[in-house]
């Protein structure tokens, strides 16, 4: 049905109330929303939740849609806004005993040649490296280190300035990798 | 550049993404200071852990479910008539030229509301001045029966062409008595045939013809419209 059309315009169609180009939407970007939802709040559920409530939302706020900026940022936006509010909601903050399997696990993991964790191995690593870190800085950090956004594209989804971004980004990198030398030492 | 420097640039920067001259650098020094290369070595394998964790995506199991609840949500085939006209109704007042229009609309409809009701006040007060010094005896006031005696009028003026014994005006119909008598003069001018047709027409029209001024009418406007023609037809 879509293949004579190019994203720009199904999803223009799909603004426009278009029931089965936004199903082609949901289709084709369900995926990165997970998987970022997933790196943010490591809790499979839990993005899943976020999958659903951000389609929901652009589909009611798909006029609000401004075709300056892409169309995968914007929906990052409302996915990360999300999780941001997950985060904060969530009434203790998320600690895990450290064992050492988990830490032999994790610093080993760069000698697993194929890199196919499961679900809950990858979320057990993605906590281990950022759970003192602070939400914001939590997501500037996935956003740009592990999603490989630019930075340009993270401060117009966090809504903060490119310099600091570019600051909670020195800061989380740091914490991180001071934490993963302490382990290693 | 001395250890400091390439601790700062090591913790808050990827080696591999470092600008070439910049990794010569650090190659040089960690070449004769043991400590940074120590250092080092643990930072790339912290680079290579996160590199890892950036390569490895979850599995995103629910994909399908997660589309068809999605979709269960917006999809209007699969939603009641009322979810579907609230959903078109958001949906179609988000879109900024129909918000423009809407308030256009509203702001027209509320003014010319209000207009009306400023105009029937004026016009309500000036008939209340006009009619101030008429005790009731002389005038009648329809207010209530406004819309059933407003064919009165019509009625009137079909004979009268226009006589000033009634003031109308969108909320009462207010008739002077004594004007009419002005218009029994006229009848009593007309010739005796047309004398005939009215007195018939008032005979079917108001068979009690006491009741006429403090009674209300109920004819149909319509019905009066044919047997005047009737009448005249004849």
């Amino acid at each position: 049905m879509q293949n004579d059309l190019n994203e720009q315009e199904i999803i223009e169609r799909a603004k426009h109330g278009e029931v089965r180009s936004f199903e082609w939407v949901v289709n084709k970007f369900r995926r990165y929303v997970f998987v970022i939802a997933f790196r943010i709040l490591c809790n499979e559920d839990e993005a899943n939740e976020v999958v659903h409530e951000s389609f929901i939302k652009v589909w009611r706020n798909f006029t609000n849609y401004n075709n300056s900026i892409k169309f995968t940022t914007w929906l990052y936006k409302i996915a990360v806004n999300l999780c941001y509010d997950k985060l904060k909601s969530r009434k203790r903050k998320m600690t895990i005993d450290i064992t050492d399997d988990m830490l032999a696990n994790l610093l080993q993991s760069e000698q697993n040649p194929e890199n196919e964790f499961s679900n809950a191995q990858l979320a057990e690593k993605i906590k281990l490296l950022s759970e003192h870190l602070p939400p914001k800085q939590k997501i500037i950090f996935i956003m740009r280190d592990l999603h490989d956004l630019s930075i340009n594209e993270v401060a117009t989804i966090t809504g903060m300035s490119e310099s600091s971004v570019k600051t909670n980004l020195v800061y989380a990198r740091r914490t991180i990798k001071e934490k993963l030398i302490r382990w290693m030492n | 550049m001395n250890c400091v420097d390439i601790n700062k640039i090591l913790l808050e920067e990827y080696f591999d993404e470092l600008p070439v001259q910049i990794k010569m650098k650090i190659d040089e020094h960690i070449s004769i200071c043991s400590e940074c290369a120590s250092v080092f070595n643990k930072i790339i394998r912290a680079d290579k852990i996160i590199c890892d964790l950036k390569n490895s995506e979850p599995v995103f199991a629910f994909e399908d479910m997660l589309t068809e609840s999605i979709m269960n949500e917006v999809d209007f085939k699969k939603q009641t008539f009322f979810q579907k006209l609230i959903d078109s109704v958001v949906i179609s007042m988000q879109k900024p030229t129909i918000k423009f229009a809407f308030s256009v609309v509203l702001i027209i409809l509320s003014s010319l509301y209000i207009y009306q009701e400023y105009d029937a006040v004026v016009k309500i007060n000036a008939l209340e001045k006009k009619y101030s010094s008429i005790s009731y005896s002389k005038a009648q006031v329809f207010s209530k029966t406004a819309e059933s005696a407003a064919w009165l009028y019509q009625f009137y003026k079909y004979f009268s062409a226009e006589k000033d014994f009634v003031q109308v005006t969108d909320k009462m119909i207010i008739i002077r008595k004594e004007q009419l008598a002005d218009l029994m003069k006229d009848f009593n001018s007309l010739n005796d045939a047309q004398k005939k047709k009215i007195i018939d027409l008032r005979k079917e029209l108001f068979p009690d013809e006491k009741g006429l001024m403090n009674k209300e009418i109920k004819i149909d406007k319509k019905e009066v419209g044919k047997k005047i023609s009737l009448l005249n037809s004849k």
